[in-house]
């Protein structure tokens, strides 16, 4: 794959538009955006001393917070679409940001990418949540876009602070 | 209208009236009372700390918290476990900052005091320039528990010298509880501490463990997204579920359901130990807030799969973004709400579902009473309150030893 500003532009636009359909609460148009064989996962943080911040995350195969294939990804999508998902009436107000974002290698058709994200909820009168990280994602090549093979999210706060984390990152 | 004494209360057993299921709301929410709870509950019972597999070498430590004080649970030079008050006792400052790690001391940042694994005193900046060696170094180590015990691991402390020993504390009920979890093989704590921060009182979330009323209705877009109907639900927990239940000495309660066992040992950790394998504990932040600790265990010995399928349970349900636990933050927070009401501060919180349902045996083969009845009632919430009004109500351990409800008794 050729890197270069129409590659990075191509990037940006593709992950603009995916925010976009989760603030629009396109659930099931975001889940396509995964291949069928993704992996979405968000280790658990904590506050180690500076030299053994090797154990700051859990690990893929210990406790996470998201450690999602396709399938059960499809299985939180259906509940938060459901008629009785009590937290999503009124409608949680979102705003997905990413910025900072930059490809940090290349391997055949697909592209392993890094951004900064930001994402604002605000619901039923004066609840406000900040989500801050670090984001990773392998993106693949499919014609002339993209699909997300797999997206690794690094929440900068260690204690969550939210009533609960419903959405999507 | 029905209502409890509270303006007339003289004591916490007035504010909470099993006999009619009527439980004063300001309890949940009341700023006085919780300022009881931290010297009456949390100075003074044993208060799950973490797991010994979390500090298996020396100078392993784990911050923790009795009620809202921080605490360091060490492993010491000699192996012992111990739990240090995480205050420099020079200005009060934290010696420790990090969840957890390895270290050989704690120092202090403002002036640099430093203390041992024990938490002796073994470093004063100026001692002999400043203090012309007049400091007593012994008399001012970190403070630390009045005492501190394991069962099968789990590690214990109390603030209270007085507490009689972890092990009368727990009694054969509290430790047939743990027994459920412990009993799964040689169980480790598998890293990733899930830490959240609700504001709902801790004794919302307690009660919630044992809530088999709202599992259809908080949690019916779980149902919807597998396909499940909520009828049947309602049948297996509404209907036909008789059968045995625990309400233990000092408001130990678990229920015995194959699927379940959601056990709770007085005051904050709960423990649901059939399909999912977690401790949870609830430390409270104040009347109106807590922060939940969750940690998972699994079996050293077995196998990837069956490790890798123990922590998916738990990775899935549990936890802020549990397909389970999800649904239930917003509700205490809003019952948390309120409980906190101004106009209807004299009006109480319902208790009655299962009222006079059911009955208490003797001690029988199990080494406890079992209580036996209907499965789905606020009979666990009821037993609880008025173990903790008797808390609260206890002018010290001895008092509360004396002056506390045995199950069964009449």
């Amino acid at each position: 794959m050729l890197l270069n500003a129409e590659t990075q532009y191509q990037i940006e636009q593709f992950f603009y538009a995916e925010a976009a359909l989760l603030d629009a609460h396109r659930h099931e148009e975001w889940l396509d955006l995964f291949t069928d064989d993704c992996r979405y996962w968000m280790p658990v943080r904590q506050a180690t001393l500076a030299k053994q911040s090797e154990n700051e995350f859990s690990k893929p195969d210990e406790i996470a917070f998201f450690n999602e294939d396709k399938t059960s990804l499809g299985y939180r999508v259906k509940k938060i679409e459901s008629p009785y998902a009590w937290g999503e009436s009124p409608r949680p107000r979102t705003r997905h940001m990413c910025s900072n974002i930059r490809v940090l290698s290349v391997d055949g058709d697909e592209m392993t990418t890094e951004c900064a994200f930001v994402f604002y909820r605000t619901q039923v009168e004066a609840d406000v949540d900040w989500f801050v990280g670090r984001r990773e994602d392998v993106l693949r090549r499919v014609g002339d876009s993209f699909k997300i093979v797999k997206r690794s999210l690094f929440l900068d706060q260690t204690i969550i602070y939210a009533k609960n984390m419903n959405q999507f990152f | 209208m029905a209502s409890v004494a509270k303006c007339a209360a003289t004591s916490f057993r007035d504010r909470v009236n099993t006999q009619e299921g009527l439980v004063d709301r300001a309890i949940f929410s009341e700023d006085e009372v919780y300022r009881v709870e931290l010297d009456k509950i949390f100075a003074r019972a044993w208060l799950f700390m973490c797991h010994a597999s979390q500090l298996p070498e020396k100078g392993d430590f784990f911050q923790s918290f009795m009620g809202e004080e921080r605490v360091i649970v060490t492993r010491s030079r000699s192996g012992e476990f111990e739990v240090l008050l995480n205050a420099c006792r020079h200005r009060g400052a934290l010696v420790c900052r990090a969840n957890a790690g390895n270290a050989p001391s704690f120092t202090c940042a403002y002036h640099g005091w430093t203390y041992d694994l024990s938490g002796n005193l073994i470093g004063v900046p100026g001692l002999t320039d400043l203090y012309e060696k007049s400091l007593d170094r012994d008399a001012w180590g970190l403070r630390k528990a009045a005492q501190v015990s394991s069962y099968r691991g789990f590690i214990f402390a109390t603030l209270d010298p007085e507490a009689p020993p972890l092990d009368e504390f727990l009694g054969e009920a509290g430790k047939a509880m743990i027994d459920k979890l412990a009993d799964y093989g040689d169980v480790e704590v598998v890293p990733g501490i899930i830490r959240h921060r609700l504001k709902a009182n801790w004794k919302i979330g307690v009660e919630n463990d044992q809530d088999y009323y709202h599992v259809g209705i908080s949690h019916a877009s779980l149902l919807d997204a597998y396909g499940m109907s909520r009828s049947e639900v309602h049948t297996r927990y509404w209907q036909n579920n008789e059968g045995p239940s625990v309400m233990g000495e000092y408001g130990h309660t678990t229920d015995l359901m194959t699927g379940h066992y959601h056990a709770t040992i007085f005051p904050h950790m709960s423990m649901l130990t059939d399909l999912l394998q977690v401790v949870i504990v609830r430390h409270p932040k104040g009347p109106r807030e807590m922060e939940m600790w969750y940690f998972t265990f699994v079996d050293k010995n077995a196998s990837a799969e069956d490790r890798k399928m123990a922590i998916d349970r738990n990775n899935s349900r549990l936890g802020p973004t549990g397909m389970v636990e999800q649904d239930d933050g917003e509700n205490w927070e809003f019952c948390t709400i309120g409980a906190n009401s101004h106009a209807m501060r004299d009006v109480p919180f319902n208790y009655q579902m299962g009222l006079g349902a059911g009955t208490t045996g003797d001690s029988g083969e199990v080494g406890y009473p079992l209580y036996t009845g209907p499965r789905t009632t606020e009979e666990y919430a009821r037993w609880r309150l008025k173990c903790w009004a008797e808390w609260m109500d206890a002018d010290s351990w001895p008092d509360l030893q004396a002056h506390h409800s045995k199950p069964g008794a009449k």
